[in-house]
């Protein structure tokens, strides 16, 4: 599907940042061996993928889930990783499912808001109230009376 | 030791890693495609997305970590390095085209002269 050279490389900022994270105190890399791990890495989610994938396959399934990577990983003895794997993943799901949970109050939240204001306010013209944070003081000077004294 | 931290680089833990296991270091649309390019592959479910992203993070830091475990300067990091340990361990086969043993122009010249018959113009 791609078809610029570049579309399968990783950032280069971005590999060099997980490298120098690993690297000891003092330890250096050469560019060269900098830009053959950028490649291997490419390389690596091909491979793994393609295994992932072929195990998926021979299963009859359309797609690669979890379990296929993690054989996949097994085959390819890289066992190790899977732990390590298991555990981000669960910190994954539960932050995804708490940041579905947050996203559900707001949006709870606003309309309670929007539906408290509207009962508020009859007709003053000032519908506007929740969302004049930070226009002219003389509008919050407006909210703050409640008396649609200069509102026309 | 996953520690609920919510800042990027963690430096006081132990491995020394951005290791807070949520935090995905890679961007996940550039694996994505690189995913897409194999063929058969349709689909990419989130959490396959995940893993993939998350265990080439890790194949990085493998990478380096055993270079240097095994390298002759462990002050550095070099290709020479990388590039034997990929020759040597069985498991990193899978990268000995793209991490070629580089070899010395005497090497070259001389693996040329034995094979005379296969290599035509070149002397």
């Amino acid at each position: 599907m791609a078809e610029r050279p570049e579309d399968l490389n990783l950032p280069n900022a971005v590999i060099t940042r997980i490298i120098k994270d690993s690297l000891p105190e003092g330890v250096a890399i050469a560019k060269e061996a900098r830009s053959a791990i950028a490649k291997a890495a490419s390389v690596f989610v091909l491979f793994t993928t393609s295994s992932a994938n072929n195990l998926a396959q021979k299963n009859k399934k359309k797609t690669v889930n979890a379990q296929d990577v993690f054989n996949a990983l097994k085959e390819m003895e890289f066992e190790k990783f899977i732990e390590p794997l298991q555990e981000s993943l669960e910190v994954h799901k539960k932050t995804q499912q708490s940041k579905k949970e947050q996203k559900e109050a707001k949006a709870k939240a606003k309309k309670a808001q929007e539906s408290e204001t509207t009962e508020a306010v009859e007709g003053s013209g000032a519908d506007n109230i929740e969302e004049t944070s930070t226009e002219d003081a003389v509008e919050t000077d407006k909210e703050n009376d409640l008396r649609p004294e200069t509102v026309d | 030791m996953a520690s609920p931290s919510k800042n990027g680089n963690v430096k006081d833990s132990p491995s020394r890693s951005s290791s807070h296991p949520t935090d995905l270091v890679l961007p996940t649309q550039r694996v994505k495609m690189i995913m897409k390019s194999c063929p058969d592959v349709d689909m990419v479910p989130q959490e396959t997305l995940h893993l993939i992203t998350k265990c080439t993070e890790l194949f990085i830091k493998y990478l380096v970590e055993e270079t240097i475990r095994n390298a002759e300067d462990r002050t550095r990091v070099d290709y020479e390095a990388l590039a034997q340990i990929v020759h040597t361990k069985d498991h990193l086969e899978f990268l000995r085209d793209t991490i070629p043993k580089k070899i010395t122009w005497a090497e070259a010249r001389k693996f040329m002269a034995e094979n005379d018959n296969k290599f035509e113009g070149f002397h």
